[in-house]
């Protein structure tokens, strides 16, 4: 199963352990911070906290957003 | 001895009124055999035999051979060969080969355009020899109205229009040799590599349609919202309330935007200029199919497919022109005192077309879109008996359209004040109809927010109440209806507008998209995804709008049916071979969806009993009925299972029941209100109806 995203089981590239949508959702949050942060001053945890809790978030960002606080919970 | 003429029609229906308005009388003799209705007009010293087809009696089919791909011997074959659903075109060929019989003319008398050409021409040439087809003469209309019938005929051209003919059969060629291959390649794909067959099927517009709303999707699914804020103040002038806009839409940082709260609270405000604006709005253009179809969705929720049968049975009654119009304008033959002159006998529309009566000149609103063969969408002046309600709104919006198309402009005031505090700019905006002109026409359909101010002076002084910052997120894109995509394909060139509606249907019937807001299956999604990948030459929008120019090249007689065949034989045959390299690839990663499917529609929620089973709809093979069991069952873990309605579509509803804790299901049925039950026979809620309520 090393061919396949972590999150949803679809196939992905070897240079990332998500697939090509989960991935465009980590690049969108990347970009998205920068604006969260000079807007509230906030850090990355309590945006990927914040981001979880918006209905607007899409499906696949709120996949990457739930894994990135599972991983830094460990 | 008296001649006799064949008028082949399109429809039953169009064949009646046909028949009634060339007759002398108007009282043609009718007669039927094997369910085929045919009649008998007297029109001077001819006889007239108008019968009619059943839409298509000939569709493409593969000439022989196996079912895989690629193919691409074809052949025209009575619709009873190519598909058994069209059994009935059986009846009427033969029906029609024996009225052919000795008849010393022929006449196509077919709705006006690519399909309907298509339609008289095969009858022609399969049924009544290939001599028939030099010797037949084209009626030209584009209402059923006697009025109209009796000039086509007058009229009526010397030959069949050819090069219509042409770019239709081109048209379903073309379409043929993409579906049956694509859709035989996706099957197949999926049946060589896991040995599942299910009928699968994209087309040279169905994927790159499919492609927009899975690009959208994936913009939805991946989207992530950022925090704004609004600054919201209000006002009060001459003991009324007024909102005031900041100069700033959105600000984009918490700190600014209290810093500007705490800059403009309980100060006053000073208008520092006021804009007037007269404006001019001229009426719409009376409509195009695509036009309607939006505002019917848009006014009534009505899909395309509800909104284009409800127009095509007025067309049929003789309310309104032909509907398969991209034409936005009504030319000078078109009789508007008379359609005018017939609406006011309809109690609504007395005065609205009385006014317009009265003026000296009617010049209706034209539009930029026009169709070489028919106006756009308008009422013939005919009233209606009874019609069904869908009928009777797709019939009023056309009427009013028509009426407003030919109403004065309105025109508008527009008034915004600039309004200082503290060194920030407020607007405060109002806008007034001064003269309401096509507006009275179109009332019911038009949504008016009028704010009209007071009389606002330069350095008059006014309070600011209620300055907040309001914090909001921005939205992703919403998902397409179906009238915002009937317009983007529209806009982007693909499909014509009589196949859109089709097309929109089919992709809802293969269960590749769901909902009024439309979303992707799992289904739709891995499909396009894999085609992307593997083969991106199939969801191109490049190719399907170039071959719409070459079938539009035909019809100008630009290029010939043969060389845009060939064009596409050369287009389909790499993109099939590259398919068949990666078929397996394809095929499994489309079955996997499909499994994700079939158990996502199975799923009714998780066991009340073990706990660790899912309770899934399960057929038995031997009687065919379904029931509800835990899937434990095949651990020998978990036995428990439930009855389930043997009719309607079942949906689970997500939740378990309170009193007993089995999952809750939705039994949607045809013409039925959708009831939503326990799982559980003997749940205690049911008892306790059964007790009290009898």
């Amino acid at each position: 199963m090393e061919d396949r995203c972590r999150l949803c089981g679809l196939r992905r590239g070897s240079e990332s352990e998500y697939c090509r949508y989960h991935q465009t959702a980590m690049k969108n949050l990347e970009i998205a911070f920068e604006n969260w942060e000079k807007a509230l001053g906030i850090g990355w945890l309590g945006f990927l906290k914040e981001v979880m809790e918006r209905k607007e978030t899409g499906a696949w960002t709120k996949d990457v957003a739930a894994d990135l606080l599972s991983k830094e919970r460990l | 001895m008296t001649r006799r003429i064949l008028v082949i029609c399109e429809k039953p229906t169009a064949a009646r009124r046909i028949a009634q308005a060339l007759d002398d009388d108007g009282a043609p003799e009718e007669y039927g055999e094997r369910g085929v209705p045919y009649h008998i007009a007297r029109r001077g010293s001819v006889d007239l035999i108008v019968v009619s087809a059943l839409g298509h009696l000939f569709a493409v089919a593969q000439d022989g051979g196996m079912w895989t791909y690629p193919v691409f011997n074809h052949a025209w074959v009575p619709g009873y060969e190519a598909d058994k659903r069209l059994s009935r075109t059986r009846n009427f060929i033969e029906v029609i080969r024996k009225l052919s019989i000795g008849v010393d003319g022929y006449v196509s008398a077919c709705d006006y355009d690519m399909e309907g050409s298509l339609i008289a021409y095969m009858v022609l040439l399969h049924v009544c020899g290939e001599e028939s087809v030099g010797l037949a003469r084209r009626m030209r209309y584009s209402t059923l109205t006697e009025r109209d019938l009796a000039n086509a005929w007058s009229e009526m051209s010397d030959t069949l229009d050819f090069p219509l003919i042409e770019a239709g059969c081109s048209r379903h060629e073309v379409d043929w040799l993409f579906g049956i291959n694509l859709s035989r390649a996706l099957t197949l794909s999926v049946k060589n590599a896991t040995g599942f067959f299910k009928v699968l099927s994209i087309g040279r517009v169905q994927g790159p349609t499919l492609n927009f709303i899975k690009e959208r999707e994936v913009e939805i699914r991946t989207f992530v919202p950022t925090p704004y804020w609004v600054l919201k103040a209000g006002t009060r002038v001459d003991g009324e309330k007024y909102p005031l806009e900041y100069e700033r839409p959105r600000i984009d940082t918490k700190r600014e935007a209290l810093e500007m709260v705490s800059a403009c609270r309980k100060k006053q405000g000073v208008i520092k200029a006021v804009r007037k604006k007269r404006l001019e709005q001229l009426p719409f253009p009376a409509f195009n199919l695509g036009d309607l179809q939006r505002e019917a969705f848009y006014k009534f929720r009505y899909s395309p497919r509800t909104t284009l049968r409800a127009a095509e049975r007025l067309y049929l009654g003789a309310l309104i022109s032909y509907p398969r119009t991209s034409s936005q304008r009504l030319p000078p033959s078109i009789d508007l005192r008379g359609i005018l002159k017939g609406l006011r006998e309809r109690k609504e529309y007395t005065n609205l077309a009385g006014v317009l009566l009265s003026k000296p000149r009617l010049r209706p609103r034209q539009g930029r879109k026009d169709d070489p063969a028919h106006p756009a969408i308008h009422p013939t002046g005919r009233l209606p008996g009874r019609l069904s309600r869908s009928e009777a709104r797709i019939f009023d919006l056309v009427c009013r359209r028509f009426m407003a198309a030919l109403g004065d402009p309105a025109v508008r005031e527009n008034v915004e004040a600039d309004v200082g505090v503290n060194g920030h700019i407020f607007g405060l905006k109002g806008n007034t109809v001064l003269e309401k002109g096509w507006m009275v026409y179109y009332e019911p359909y038009i949504r008016e927010k009028t704010v009209e101010l007071p009389p606002l002076s330069e350095g008059q002084l006014i309070p600011i109440t209620g300055v907040k910052a309001v914090k909001r997120f921005t939205k992703p894109a919403p998902r397409y209806n179906q009238g915002s995509l009937l317009k983007l394909m529209e806009d982007e060139g693909i499909g014509t507008k009589a196949t859109r509606t089709e097309i929109i249907d089919t992709l809802f019937r293969r269960a590749y998209i769901e909902g009024r807001n439309i979303g992707i299956t799992d289904l739709g999604f891995t499909v396009v995804d894999t085609l992307s990948r593997y083969v991106p030459e199939i969801l191109s929008i490049e190719m399907t709008r170039e071959l719409e120019w070459d079938l539009e090249s035909i019809q100008a007689g630009k290029t010939n049916r043969e060389a845009v065949i060939l064009k596409t034989v050369e287009g389909l045959k790499p993109i099939l071979s590259e398919f068949k390299l990666n078929e397996e690839l394809i095929g499994s990663e489309i079955n996997e969806a499909l499994r994700r499917e079939t158990r996502k529609a199975s799923f009714l929620g998780m066991c009340p009993s073990c706990g660790t089973g899912e309770i899934r709809v399960i057929t038995n093979k031997k009687t065919g009925k379904r029931f509800a069991g835990c899937s434990n069952f095949f651990n020998d873990l978990c036995s428990i299972s439930y009855p389930l309605p043997q009719r309607g579509k079942i949906q689970a509803m997500g939740k378990a029941c309170p009193e007993c804790g089995a999952p809750v299901i939705k039994v949607i049925r045809r013409r039925r209100r959708p009831w939503e039950l326990c799982l559980n026979f003997d749940c205690p809620t049911k008892k306790r109806v059964g007790k009290d309520g009898g």
